[in-house]
């Protein structure tokens, strides 16, 4: 397996991409539904051999930030994936598409940063909101 | 036929858009609005089908289902505000109106006797209008947390113009959906041609809590989606289409397998117990007029 990382920082947080050769799943599986119709476990098992078999270029790379001193793995939290068509696309904002990891990764930074300037507005303020 | 009609917000009495935001405040304060926050970011998060890569398709966008789900949910929403007050129809907000506007911030949708505005010197939280600092908790999976009511009005995207809905609505050549019943690109279906360039930039537009996967948090989202459905309403009439929706499991992923939550004879998540009529399946959501009517549409 070949890894290759690439680290930037934007807005003061360390973003990384680690490229991989191994195309491990860095979504998590959807849950289970209870449905009739809902893929099997050996679905899910020939499924992920099929998928050990697709080139790695098909996979996002691994981002990973550090806001905070705390490690967030975009793609897990915030359910990161790339697209058919090549772009990068996350649930955590599901109406837009990022042309590249690095785009997608800046935009979630933004967010954390908005809301954390939210929560210290509302800490200053005693949380008087509903 | 319902006696039911959906009008403009902004052709509301001033009397009924009382009745109205003093409704969905209640929904608010007795937990119900925040289950459907949820219930649409449960479906938002939770992928459709077996491709569980590269493929963007949840239970309730970037599939077939798109349309009736969001349709469903309106009703839905519709009729716990009419379970307090009866006189209540849900408005639709219709933003090529706003389009056409030098500046479309300072419509008047977004003061406070409307829906409210942005406070720029809090970072876009809604501190004044009938939804002031509405606050709430998410049940988004692996992401539990806390939001405040935000929004960005970001200039750099377009609002879609009236000749842009209308150019989807008038193209009868356009299927209701096509193979790989996703979110490609190729704008060859009525429904992606509906779901990314018309209804997405509208979201991103009002950006904040429209952004993101609990998009609900903000009522505009429920007078936003009320619109898309007006124009899938308007494609439906225009071209009697009442019906139109692939037939009975002929929606699966590229592998051959049936898309669960997503065929016409499927009841749509998280409305599908079995056992619960009140479950509709999604061919019970095709014929709107069973429900309701728009005052007015885009193409007569």
């Amino acid at each position: 397996m070949v890894s290759i990382v690439k680290k930037s920082k934007y807005k003061d947080v360390d973003i990384s991409l680690t490229y991989t050769s191994d195309p491990a799943p860095h979504h998590p599986p959807h849950h289970d539904l209870g449905h009739e119709d809902i893929t099997t476990m050996a679905d899910e098992q020939e499924i992920m051999s099929d998928i050990k078999k697709i080139p790695s270029f098909f996979f996002p790379p691994k981002m990973v930030i550090k806001f905070k001193d705390e490690e967030i793995n975009i793609n897990e939290k915030f359910h990161a994936i790339k697209t058919f068509e090549g772009n990068y696309f996350t649930h955590y904002l599901p109406y837009r598409f990022f042309e590249s990891p690095w785009d997608l990764s800046q935009a979630i930074v933004d967010s954390l940063i908005v809301e954390d300037e939210i929560r210290q507005i509302k800490i200053k303020e005693g949380e008087s909101i509903e | 036929m319902s006696n039911i009609e959906r009008q403009e917000i902004r052709s509301l009495q001033p009397g009924q858009k009382t009745t109205l935001f003093r409704a969905i405040n209640q929904l608010k304060q007795n937990g119900i609005y925040e289950k459907f926050v949820n219930w649409h970011g449960i479906a938002m998060m939770t992928k459709a089908g077996t491709e569980l890569f590269g493929s963007i398709r949840n239970l309730a966008h970037y599939s077939p289902v798109f349309l009736p789900w969001h349709r469903e949910y309106l009703i839905r929403f519709e009729n716990a505000l009419r379970e307090i007050d009866t006189s209540i129809s849900l408005p639709y907000w219709d933003w090529t109106i706003d389009a056409e506007f030098q500046d479309p911030p300072t419509s008047i949708i977004w003061t406070e006797d409307f829906l409210g505005g942005r406070n720029p010197t809090q970072n876009g939280l809604v501190t004044d209008g009938p939804f002031k600092n509405w606050k709430f908790s998410l049940n988004i999976p692996g992401n539990p947390r806390e939001a405040y009511l935000r929004r960005d009005f970001d200039n750099a995207i377009q609002l879609p113009f009236r000749r842009d809905v209308e150019l989807v609505i008038k193209n009868n050549l356009l299927e209701y959906d096509k193979p790989p019943w996703d979110g490609n690109q190729d704008y060859n279906s009525f429904r992606i041609s509906l779901e990314r360039p018309i209804h997405n930039p509208v979201h991103n537009w009002v950006g904040g809590t429209m952004e993101e996967a609990y998009s609900p948090g903000d009522p505009v989202f429920f007078l936003h989606h009320c619109n898309i459905d007006r124009i899938w309403a308007n494609w439906q009439r225009k071209h009697n289409y009442l019906d139109r929706y692939p037939a009975n499991d002929k929606i699966r992923d590229r592998r051959g397998r049936i898309i669960p939550f997503t065929n016409r004879n499927h009841k749509m998540f998280p409305w599908n117990d079995i056992n619960d009529n009140t479950h509709k399946r999604v061919q019970q959501v095709l014929d709107f007029t069973q429900y309701y009517e728009y005052r007015e549409y885009y193409v007569p």
